[in-house]
């Protein structure tokens, strides 16, 4: 994970994509892993990729997914939806910039889940 | 099944959906186009615009109030501006025409509300155009139906077109006022209501439950036209139903080149047992030549977003990605509505479960505005 997170930060650096606007992420867990823990992965993606800061969450959740709707202070936004099942781990998301998307879908091993 | 061949009156003309509507009516055997027509009031670059359709289709242009009294009209393909679509809509209806509807049904609810109310009194089939019979929301009802991923607890679409020349928008957070006075516009549409709908619509339609809450974002993100419309390029929404599933859309409109075919067409069900996708561009054949790559169309000064065929007609189509057995979910849309007038039989996207959509779209709109959650009745 901390390679993909790298990954896409070196191509928003390069400047191809513009400026990332809007984060839509899904990532699916085994029930073996904690939600709470893949929320804050994902969080932390946005986080990393988006450059100005949180201010507004809102989450809806239940016994095996959780959306959350992230608001930044410049007026970018990400949608963060993680479900956990019995299926094979994976991570599909797009990141749009204001010139440009990147797009990604692969299965994730299990240990490689986190990023700080 | 009867012989019978439906007459076809248009409303609307060129640079609008009509453009795409009245041929497919044309490709239908059980159609034949009779008529184009407005209100007496219609704006006069409207009407030209109307008459230009006409005549390149070899059809009469008359008042709407004289063709709705044809007995050879029986159904109206009604692409009028959002802003008079209750008002025409109204009137065809009152004259027992069937009613085609271009989307999204209305501006807000009080318009939405006129034409449910009018085809309840009437009694005239209704439909308006959706993705219903694209081939990924067919599967996905099959899969909902099929409870092959459990009990639902979450829905997610993503709709965005790949049209228009990013990289313009002024840079800052949208100042979004919550309200939507004007719809229609040359340069720019309100994203979250214009491409939006389809992805609210088919959850509607999936789901067959109502909307209780929603929290909503509309940006500026692209597109200097928009901006200066005061409209958005950009939206989402986050949506609890009544049966407390979660519901998520992003929408909007990022520029020709952002997606390698026509944009983001996605639809994902998560269930207690699975997690299944849906995605319009697959299954799909990638192929790479030494073909000349795709080039944006340059901007029509009537048309920049590259929002209608008239007017993008100079493009360089896109190849590399050639989506398999996709091609004929348009020509299914139109033929399910000849089909329910034929043997009186139910429509799948009917103007009730349109008018939600509407509901939840100006909801959606007053939540980003506030920044809270906005609770629907």
């Amino acid at each position: 994970m901390e390679q993909l997170r790298q990954s896409v930060s070196t191509e928003i650096q390069s400047g191809r994509i513009g400026a990332p606007v809007f984060l839509r992420c899904f990532y699916q867990i085994s029930k073996s892993n904690p939600l709470e823990d893949a929320v804050a992965t994902v969080t932390n993606l946005a986080d990393s990729w988006i450059t100005s800061q949180i201010e507004y969450t809102h989450t809806q959740r239940d016994d095996c997914q959780i959306t959350t709707l992230l608001r930044f202070t410049d007026g970018e936004s990400a949608l963060l939806c993680v479900n956990q099942l019995d299926q094979e781990s994976m991570i599909d998301f797009h990141l749009i910039g204001s010139r440009g998307t990147i797009y990604h879908q692969a299965r994730i091993p299990l240990e490689d889940t986190d990023v700080k | 099944m009867s012989n019978k061949i439906y007459g076809v009156l248009l409303v609307g003309g060129y640079r609008s959906h009509q453009e795409n509507y009245a041929s497919q009516f044309l490709l239908d055997p059980r159609c034949r186009l009779v008529a184009s027509a407005d209100d007496a009031n219609a704006p006069a670059e409207r009407v030209e615009l109307n008459q230009q359709l006409a005549k390149q289709l070899d059809l009469p242009y008359q008042d709407l109030e004289t063709a709705l009294q044809r007995t050879d009209v029986d159904l109206v393909s009604l692409c009028p501006e959002a802003e008079r679509r209750a008002e025409i809509a109204v009137k065809c209806a009152k004259a027992g025409k069937h009613l085609y509807l271009d989307k999204p049904l209305a501006p807000n609810p009080r318009h939405a509300r006129q034409i449910v109310e009018v085809v309840q009194e009437t009694g005239v089939k209704n439909q308006m155009f959706s993705n219903v019979y694209c081939g990924w929301a067919q599967q996905a009802k099959q899969t909902l139906n099929s409870r092959q991923v459990g009990d639902l607890r979450a829905i997610h679409c993503d709709i965005t077109f790949a049209k228009g020349h990013p990289g313009s928008a002024p840079k800052g957070k949208r100042n979004e006022s919550g309200e939507r006075p004007r719809y229609t516009f040359v340069e720019a549409k309100p994203e979250l209501f214009d491409i939006g709908v389809y992805a609210v619509s088919i959850i509607n339609w999936l789901t067959q439950k109502r909307v209780k809450s929603l929290v909503a974002t509309t940006s500026n993100y692209f597109f200097k036209e928009h901006a200066a419309c005061d409209v958005e390029d950009f939206g989402t929404i986050v949506m609890k139903l009544e049966n407390e599933t979660t519901a998520s859309v992003s929408c909007g409109r990022f520029g020709w080149t952002s997606h390698p075919l026509s944009g983001i067409q996605k639809l994902r069900l998560v269930g207690t047992e699975r997690s299944i996708c849906f995605d319009a561009h697959q299954p799909r054949l990638e192929i790479y030549t030494a073909e000349p790559a795709f080039q944006p169309p340059v901007p029509h000064p009537l048309d920049p977003m590259g929002m209608w065929g008239g007017t993008t007609v100079d493009a360089i189509p896109k190849k590399t990605w050639k989506t398999v057995g996709s091609a004929d979910w348009i020509k299914r849309e139109f033929q399910a509505f000849v089909d329910a007038i034929e043997n009186d039989t139910p429509t799948e996207m009917t103007a009730e479960l349109a008018a939600h959509s509407v509901e939840i779209i100006t909801a959606a709109y007053r939540s980003a505005a506030t920044g809270r959650m906005v609770e629907l009745d």
